[in-house]
């Protein structure tokens, strides 16, 4: 069985550390994940039922306290075995969705490094219970 | 200003969109929202994209931006959906930047 992975559709600042974030857990872990964004999933739910998804074997990663991805999640009668958000765990305070400008080259390294380690643990806990 | 709502994927596809629009940034005033906070729900989200001139960017023919916008009666000024690409390159990444350069034209017009 395969875990889920479902990310919210951060752009910019947050969605540059969650791309970085999950590029690194695919690179080591490839074979063990599915991977969909919260935007397919909330526009084509029957993908995750068609890949064995359920919500045994379900993150949900956030990348602010909207959380959006818990809500299509709920929405779709979902509720994720874990669930993380970048805005509990940086100390660096990142623009939202709707902000008009990005700087991207004032996200420091700690940030990434932070929200890496944040997924890998909790894909390598989930991955104890359901593997 | 320019108002994108574009794929907010983790697929190549969408990751290269993201790339893009990051490197487009650097000489176009921009704004991006992805479509997942109004998935999600949020009014306020949904007002602010009924307010603005919307150019959407899909990242594959699913066009899931450009669908969901229409079943909340959005409608955006420009709309185009990018070439599926398997992978993530500086080659394809300027393949997208200029079409999405195009779609910016056609907004200004």
């Amino acid at each position: 069985m395969k875990i889920g992975i479902i990310t919210c559709g951060a752009l910019g600042e947050r969605g540059i550390i969650l791309e970085n974030a999950i590029q690194k857990l695919m690179d080591n872990h490839g074979q063990e994940i599915i991977s969909f964004s919260a935007t397919i999933t909330g526009t084509t739910p029957k993908l995750l039922s068609m890949t064995g998804i359920t919500s045994s074997n379900l993150i949900s990663v956030n990348s602010c306290n909207k959380r959006c991805s818990d809500l299509i999640l709920k929405g779709e009668g979902l509720k994720p075995t874990q669930s993380i958000n970048m805005d509990e765990i940086l100390d660096q305070d990142l623009r939202g969705c709707e902000t008009e400008t990005f700087v991207y080259k004032r996200i420091n390294n700690e940030s990434f490094e932070k929200f890496e380690k944040l997924l890998d643990d909790t894909f390598e806990d989930v991955k104890k219970d359901v593997l | 200003m320019l108002n994108f709502l574009t794929c907010s994927s983790m697929s190549p596809a969408g990751r290269i969109v993201r790339a893009a629009l990051r490197n487009i940034s650097e000489t176009e005033k921009i704004r991006q929202f992805p479509l997942t906070p109004l998935i999600a729900g949020y009014k306020d989200f949904e007002e602010i994209l009924k307010n603005n001139d919307l150019l959407v960017v899909d990242g594959c023919e699913n066009c899931c931006s450009a669908r969901f916008l229409d079943s909340k009666n959005i409608n955006p000024r420009v709309k185009t959906f990018i070439d599926k690409y398997p992978r993530v390159t500086d080659a394809n990444i300027k393949k997208v930047e200029s079409c999405i350069k195009k779609a910016i034209i056609e907004l200004k017009s």
